[in-house]
């Protein structure tokens, strides 16, 4: 799956206007794709956020797996999200702060995988979060 | 070196390694970029990669390099940010990811021992540890990704009781850039039991030689684990004044030289606890540094100290609390010192947060959290000054950072980890990397405090690329004698200096376009 970069720069708008949740899951309807991806679509999410939170719900009511940050992300890397890597057509997006957007990105291009980011409009400057996204 | 020489080794690293292990043109070197680069990444800018799997395609790789004299950067996983990455010095060079050898070789519980090649990391090798049931701990460094070879060789360090993970090596396999294959001390013998177990062998001990070096490619390595023990007590102290540096240094050493504190003990300024937890606008946002004020509020709200001591005590209960009772008595002398401690925990219960989990050898990536401290994409470069662990010196480079760095409108994020004769000080510059201005101030910040603290006799266990010249430059006993050696040994083990050339400011003679 791609997203052009009308899709991706709507996407930031969409997150301006607090409608950031659907960036991922819209993006795989405009590409006609949504029913058939739906299931592998992965959206991490930091459950200390309301954004973010907001980002998994509405994300999960679009047929999205949704996976907590939790305690350690390299623990969530190496259980949940590596072996979602390892396989084509996975995506995996989500709605953090930057530090957890970079560590996750640093991961997954290692593994192969091709990463966007988008600073979220709102938030940008000393609370930033980032919509990131992930494909092979 | 002309181009179609250049093409030739490439397609001979691709018959050696296969087609998808050889990444070239554009944009295959953008993952090997450094991501907190203070200034433009591109000025270390690799022109390939090359990633082998075994010794056999090393040594092929390493001839085609001497044939064609292409400079190789080797990395093992490449995730030493704050210091270059996976980056080489001289742009240009081609990165020899050593990532796909990721065997662990052997694991000895009874001797408390660990065998390993250049890609396994910390988590692999704790995954195992938790996989087999073996009660052995590792020593995690602040970030548990990376290599535990890459971070043994360049002196890296921890938190626990083995946190000095160079002191915890024993036995290298190294192949030297003619090919050949060393192993050092008792594996210099054939059938020999003894490789992890006695560092020295017999006559000249090289192992330090091939750290923080371009002296050959360590291809295994070996280092011992720390049994696990009965049970555990994480303890911290706040101390309320920032005049208070001088007396926890002086409290501190003499706890550390009698090993009463077995663990490395770290010693952390309220902005480097507050990062872990908050960000800066949170209770600062106007320009220059964090004034004193905005500290001090934040520390009591936060409830953290303005200096705060973190350590871990390890045994049956009745020892560590003994050692507490014992560590508790000298540190009540300093005024509004207060004790944190948690309970006494069976070494099999996990506690939570990273930097507790990374004092009984859990590997994480907490200290990470301090990204978020400036806003925007953060990132941050390192200042690593060796200090000696007395009160007067501990305070003395901490004024030095502190002033000089809030002149650059930088805050002071430090800390120091100590050990029973020296102390690592460390001190991040954060910057936000979209913020050219920000991001050029943090690599001058970093230049002229490699000078001062040169001048004040001061000098630095580590670097990023951009001052390794500089830092090597301090060491100048002798007119510098300690690098004509180090030249030397370069020309002898590596004449046509393939391996990474200016690692740690040391370059090959026929290398002199460096910049």
């Amino acid at each position: 799956m791609k997203t052009g970069r009308r899709d991706f720069l709507a996407a930031a708008s969409l997150a301006a206007a607090s409608a950031r949740v659907l960036w991922p899951v819209r993006a795989m309807a405009q590409s006609g794709e949504q029913a058939a991806r739906a299931n592998s679509l992965t959206i991490v999410f930091d459950e200390r956020l309301a954004d973010s939170r907001a980002f998994a719900f509405r994300s999960r009511t679009m047929g999205a797996r949704v996976v907590p940050l939790r305690d350690d992300i390299g623990v969530l890397w190496f259980q949940r999200l590596m072996p979602l890597a390892a396989s084509p057509g996975n995506t995996i997006a989500g709605l953090t702060r930057h530090a957890d957007a970079f560590l996750l990105t640093c991961f997954a291009q290692s593994s192969g995988m091709r990463a966007t980011q988008r600073t979220a409009g709102a938030h940008a400057g000393a609370d930033t979060l980032v919509m990131w996204r992930l494909d092979r | 070196m002309p181009e179609s020489d250049f093409q030739q080794a490439l397609a001979a690293f691709r018959a050696i390694a296969g087609p998808n292990a050889v990444l070239s043109g554009d944009g295959a070197a953008q993952p090997y970029l450094d991501p907190f680069a203070p200034g433009d990444a591109r000025a270390h800018e690799a022109s390939a990669i090359v990633m082998v799997s075994n010794v056999e395609q090393l040594r092929a790789v390493l001839g085609v390099a001497n044939r064609y004299r292409v400079p190789l950067w080797s990395v093992s996983t490449g995730r030493n940010f704050a210091y270059g990455g996976a980056a080489p010095r001289l742009k240009g060079c081609v990165v020899l990811d050593l990532q796909h050898m990721n065997r662990i070789i052997d694991i000895n519980e009874t001797l408390g021992y660990a065998l390993v090649e250049p890609g396994v990391s910390y988590y692999d090798l704790y995954q195992a540890l938790q996989a087999r049931g073996i009660k052995l701990w590792l020593d995690p460094p602040a970030a548990g990704w990376g290599s535990v070879i890459g971070n043994t060789l360049e002196r890296g360090f921890g938190t626990t009781a083995y946190g000095d993970h160079a002191a915890m090596q024993c036995g290298m396999e190294v192949m030297l850039a003619n090919g050949e294959i060393v192993r050092t001390g008792m594996g210099a013998m054939n059938g020999n039991q003894d490789w992890q177990v006695f560092k020295a062998g017999f006559g000249p001990s090289y192992d330090s030689m091939f750290m923080q070096s371009n002296f050959g490619v360590v291809t295994k390595l070996g280092l011992w684990l720390m049994p696990r023990p009965e049970g555990y007590m994480l303890c911290r102290y706040t101390f309320r004044h920032d005049a208070d540096l001088e007396n926890i240094v002086e409290t501190l050493r003499p706890l550390k030289l009698d090993d009463t504190i077995q663990s490395n003990a770290v010693i952390e300024s309220a902005v480097r606890w507050a990062a872990g937890v908050s960000t800066r606008k949170q209770w600062y946002d106007g320009p220059g540094a964090m004034p004193d004020a905005a500290i001090e509020t934040m520390s009591r709200k936060i409830g953290i100290g303005r200096w705060n001591l973190r350590f871990c005590l390890y045994g049956p209960e009745a020892l560590v609390k003994a050692r507490r009772d014992v560590i508790h008595q000298r540190f009540s002398s300093i005024q509004d010192a207060e004790l944190i401690e948690l309970p006494y925990t069976n070494a099999s219960v996990e506690p939570k947060g990273g930097g507790d989990r990374s004092q009984v050898g859990i590997p994480n990536l907490d200290a990470f959290n301090l990204l978020n401290w400036r806003g925007g994409a953060g990132a941050h470069i390192d200042f690593s000054p060796v200090c000696p662990p007395l009160g007067r010196d501990a305070v003395r480079q901490y004024r030095m950072i502190r002033d000089r760095a809030a002149s650059y409108g930088f805050d002071y994020y430090g800390g120091f980890t100590a050990g029973p004769r020296s102390m690592h000080h460390i001190f991040a510059a954060i910057f936000n990397r979209d913020d050219p201005a920000q991001a050029r101030g943090a690599g001058d910040l970093l230049k002229t405090l490699i000078n001062e603290f040169g001048a004040a006799g001061y000098a630095q266990y580590r670097t990023h690329l951009a001052f390794m010249d500089l830092a090597a430059s301090q060491y100048d006993f002798n007119n510098h004698a300690l690098m004509r050696m180090s030249e030397t040994i370069k020309e002898a083990l590596d004449p046509n200096g393939i391996l990474s050339p200016g690692k740690q400011g040391i370059w090959p003679k026929r290398i002199t376009e460096r910049d």
